[in-house]
C-alpha cells in the first residue's frame, strides 16, 4: 500500500502545490533533489522496518506449536519416565503410572500452622512439627509428599490452601507384584533405577537421556522386552514357595535357562519382595541368590569334575575307581554317604554319587589340569550378565591334593548358582559356554559369542550321564514322563561360623530336558530343608529332585517342549545322536 | 473524480482484506483450539490406556488364575493338563470307515468309543 502510494505522488498533491512547484523549478533544482532523497530514505526505512515485522510473524507462523508447549511440559514429567518391561509375550511387568505430588511454596504461605493443620488433616502420616517447620521458612519450593491418591488429591484441593500445589509425576508400578522381583528390579520415589533390570536400563543409558532433557515422554520409549516368561517364572516361584512351606526351609532359589541361547526364562529367590512397596528389599536375607549370592553347591559340582575327567581323555566312561574304603589323604578321611564297599563303574559313581569314586577321578585329571578346567567351564572368574547383582566365586587360596579332592565333590569351592546353571547349559549343549541374558537372543548370537567348554562328544556322554542318573539314580524323583529329564542332586553340609553343620543342608537339584535334544536347564535349590516327615531323609532327592519335577510338568508345556514316547526317554536312546 | 473512484476502489479492497484476515485468523485460532483440544484428550487416552493395561495385567496374573483356579476348580470341574494329554495332529488315526448308510444307530454307537482310542494311540502311557 506504502509503495502504490508513493509512486503516485501526484494522487495525493494539490493542484496549486503543482503549479509552486512549476513556478520556482529553476530556482529550487537543488532543494527539490534533496527532497526527493529524504523521502526515499524515509520510504526505506518503513520498507525495513515493516519487512522486519513480516519475516518475523512468517517465522513464527512456521514454528511447531508441540515445541512451544514443551515450556509447560517440564512440570508434568518430574519423576522421569521410563520404558514399560514386558515379558517374552508382551505381558507387562513394570509400567509408568500418572500419580500426583503435594508440593508447598513456603513463601507464599501466609499461615504456615493452618496450613499444617489443613494437611495433616488429609494426611495424617505426616509428621505435623517437621511439616511446620518446613512451611515456616522462606523456601521457593517443598515437597511435602510424593505419590499421594486421587482422594487425597481432591481433599487437599478443595481446602484451598494458598501456596500448596500439585504436581504430576509417573510413578513405578509392577503388575505382578513379588512375581518377578529379583529380575525387573525396583526404581527409588525418582524414578531411577536402583537393582535389576531397571538399573540394568537406567546404566545402558537411559539416565543419561534424562540428564539431557530428552525423553520425558513414555510413549517416546520403547518398551523393554525380556527373556522371561511370566507363566513360567509364577510356576517356579509358586513351587518355590510351597517347597518352602513343605521343607520348612529357611530359603529357595530356582532358574530355567534355555540350554540353546542362555537366556533366561525364569529366575527367583526366596524369600523374596514387593518391588510395590519394598519396604524390605534391603534385608540381606532378600539378595537375588541366584547371581549375589556363592554357595558350596556339593554333589552338583560333580557333573563339572566328570565332565573334566571325560575330556582331559584320562577317564574313560567304561573305568573303573576303587570306592570299597574310606579315603585317607594327611588329616582328612574322605566318605561315602551310602557307601557300596565295592568297586564302581564310572556311571555308577555318578548314579550313587560317590565322593571316593569322584575324588579319585580329580586326581587322575591332576590339580593343575582341574584349575585350568575350572577357568575353562567359567567357574573361576565372575559371571558376565545383564543384572547388576553379580558375586564373584570363592575358590580356595591354596591348593593342595586334599583341595582338589575336595573341589570334585563341591567343597571348599563357592559359586553362585547362576554359574552351576551356564555350566551345565554348556554340558548339555554340546559344550558351548554361552553367558546368560535377560533379553531376547537367537541361537546364532549366542554361539557367536561363545567359547568352547567341552567336545561335542564328552557333551554327548555327559548327557547320557544325567538321564542314567534320573532313570535309575537320586534323579528318580525328578523325572516326569514324557519329558526325558536328565540330572544331579547335591546335597551340601552347609557352613556355620566356618564350620560344615551336620544336618543342615543346601539340597540343590540341576536338570535338562528332554535328554535327546535339551532345550531348557533348571536348577532347584532349598536352603535347610526339614524332612517332609519324621521317616523321610532330608536329602536333595527327596526335596530340591520333587520341586524340579513339578517345575518342569507345569512348564514344559509353556516352554514349548514336546513329549516324548518311552523308548525315546531310555537313556541308550541320547547314544544314538553320536 | 477519476482520483475518488480510484480512492473508493481502493478503501473497499482495504475492508475486504481486513474481513478476509479477520476470518482467516479467526478460523485459525479455533482450529488450534481445536488441535490443542484434540491432543490433551489423546493424552488423556494414552494415559487411560496405559493404566487400563495394568489393570489387565494384574487381573491377567498367573498367580490371580491360580487362585481362582483354586477356588472354583471344583466347581468347574477342571483337571490340571496330563503330559499323555498332549498330541500332534499326525498322531491322531485316521477317520475309521463309516458302514453304509441306513445304519444311524450303528454310526452313533460307534462316537463315545472314538475318544478313547485317539488317546490310546496318541501316545503310548
Amino acid at each position: 500500500m506504502t509503495m502504490t502510494l508513493t509512486d503516485h505522488p501526484d494522487v495525493f498533491s494539490p493542484a496549486s502545490g503543482r503549479r509552486k512547484v512549476a513556478k520556482l523549478k529553476g530556482a529550487s533544482k537543488a532543494r527539490s533533489d534533496q527532497t526527493r532523497s529524504r523521502v526515499i530514505l524515509a520510504m526505506g526505512a518503513f520498507m525495513l522496518v515493516y519487512g522486519v515485522i513480516s519475516g518475523r510473524l512468517m517465522m513464527l507462523g512456521m514454528t511447531d506449536q508441540s515445541t512451544l508447549g514443551g515450556r509447560g511440559g517440564g512440570a508434568q514429567a518430574v519423576s522421569t519416565a521410563r520404558p514399560d518391561i514386558v515379558d517374552r509375550n508382551g505381558e507387562i511387568l513394570a509400567t509408568d503410572i500418572k500419580s500426583a505430588s503435594l508440593f508447598a511454596e513456603p513463601n507464599k504461605i501466609i499461615d504456615p500452622d493452618e496450613a499444617t493443620e489443613l494437611i495433616t488433616s488429609v494426611l495424617p502420616d505426616l509428621d505435623a512439627t517437621a511439616l511446620r517447620k518446613k512451611l515456616s521458612t522462606q523456601a521457593g519450593f517443598v515437597w511435602v509428599k510424593r505419590q499421594i491418591t486421587p482422594q487425597q488429591q481432591t481433599q487437599i484441593h478443595d481446602l484451598g490452601i494458598p501456596g500448596v500445589g500439585f504436581l504430576t509425576e509417573n510413578r513405578r508400578f509392577y503388575p505382578g507384584g513379588p512375581a518377578a522381583a529379583h529380575i525387573v528390579g525396583l526404581v527409588n520415589t525418582d524414578n531411577q533405577g536402583i537393582a535389576g533390570i531397571e538399573r540394568a536400563i537406567d546404566e545402558r543409558g537411559l539416565s543419561d537421556l534424562h540428564q539431557a532433557g530428552f525423553a520425558v515422554k513414555s510413549a517416546a520409549l520403547e518398551p523393554v522386552r525380556l527373556s522371561v516368561d511370566l507363566r513360567v517364572q509364577h510356576v517356579l516361584r509358586d513351587e518355590l514357595v510351597g517347597a518352602m512351606e513343605k521343607y520348612k526351609a529357611a530359603a529357595a532359589m530356582g532358574a530355567i535357562v534355555n540350554a540353546k541361547t542362555g537366556e533366561v526364562l525364569a529366575l527367583a529367590s526366596l524369600p523374596d519382595f514387593d518391588p510395590n512397596n519394598p519396604v524390605d528389599a534391603n534385608k540381606p536375607d532378600r539378595l537375588n541368590r541366584m547371581t549375589a549370592g556363592s554357595y558350596e553347591l556339593g554333589s552338583v559340582f560333580k557333573s563339572f569334575t566328570f565332565a573334566m575327567a571325560l575330556e582331559s581323555g584320562k577317564v574313560k566312561m567304561t573305568d573303573s575307581f576303587d570306592a570299597r574304603a574310606p579315603l585317607r589323604v594327611g588329616r582328612f578321611t574322605i566318605h561315602d554317604s551310602h557307601s557300596l564297599g565295592r568297586v564302581l563303574s564310572v556311571p555308577e559313581i555318578f548314579q550313587y554319587s560317590s565322593n571316593i569314586g569322584t575324588a579319585r577321578m580329580a586326581m587322575t585329571v591332576g590339580q593343575t589340569l582341574q584349575q585350568q578346567y575350572l577357568k575353562q567351564f567359567g567357574l573361576a572368574t565372575k559371571l558376565q550378565t545383564d543384572l547388576p547383582e553379580v558375586a564373584t566365586p570363592q575358590l580356595p587360596k591354596r591348593w593342595s591334593d586334599v583341595t582338589t579332592m575336595t573341589v570334585a565333590f563341591g567343597h571348599g569351592i563357592a559359586i553362585t548358582p547362576m554359574q552351576a546353571v551356564m555350566g551345565d547349559v554348556a554340558l548339555v549343549n554340546g559344550g558351548h559356554l554361552l553367558s546368560p541374558t535377560f533379553f531376547p537372543r537367537t541361537q546364532e548370537q549366542a554361539f557367536a559369542d561363545s567359547t568352547v567348554m567341552v567336545s561335542k562328544k564328552t557333551s554327548d556322554e555327559m548327557r547320557w550321564l544325567f538321564r542314567f542318573n534320573a532313570v535309575n539314580g537320586s534323579g528318580r524323583h525328578a523325572d516326569v514322563p514324557g519329558y526325558v529329564v536328565g540330572g544331579k542332586t547335591g546335597t551340601a553340609e552347609k557352613i556355620v561360623n566356618g564350620r560344615y553343620v551336620n544336618g543342615h543342608y543346601l539340597n540343590s537339584f540341576l536338570a535338562s530336558f528332554p535328554m535327546d535334544d535339551p532345550q531348557y536347564v533348571l536348577l532347584v535349590s532349598v536352603d535347610d530343608p526339614k524332612p517332609e516327615k519324621p521317616n523321610l531323609p532330608a536329602l536333595a532327592a527327596w526335596n530340591a529332585a520333587f520341586v524340579a519335577g513339578n517345575v518342569i510338568r507345569r512348564s514344559a508345556q509353556f516352554l514349548g517342549v514336546t513329549p516324548r514316547t518311552e523308548q525315546e526317554g531310555h537313556p541308550d536312546a541320547m547314544l544314538v545322536s553320536y | 473524480m477519476m482520483s475518488k473512484t480510484v480512492n473508493v476502489v481502493w478503501v473497499a479492497l482495504m475492508v475486504t482484506g481486513a474481513v478476509f484476515t479477520y476470518a482467516m485468523k479467526d478460523g485459525a485460532g479455533r482450529a488450534a483450539d481445536r488441535v490443542m483440544a484434540l491432543r490433551a484428550d489423546i493424552a488423556r487416552e494414552k494415559e487411560q490406556l496405559t493404566v487400563l493395561k495394568a489393570e489387565w495385567s494384574v487381573l491377567d496374573q498367573p498367580a490371580r488364575l491360580q487362585s481362582l483356579v483354586a477356588r472354583y476348580g471344583s466347581y468347574l470341574n477342571l483337571q490340571p493338563l496330563d503330559v499323555r494329554q498332549l498330541a500332534s495332529i499326525a498322531d491322531v488315526p485316521a477317520k475309521p470307515p463309516t458302514p453304509d448308510a441306513g445304519l444311524d444307530t450303528m454310526r452313533t454307537a460307534t462316537i463315545p468309543k472314538a475318544p478313547s482310542s485317539v488317546a490310546q494311540s496318541g501316545i503310548q502311557p
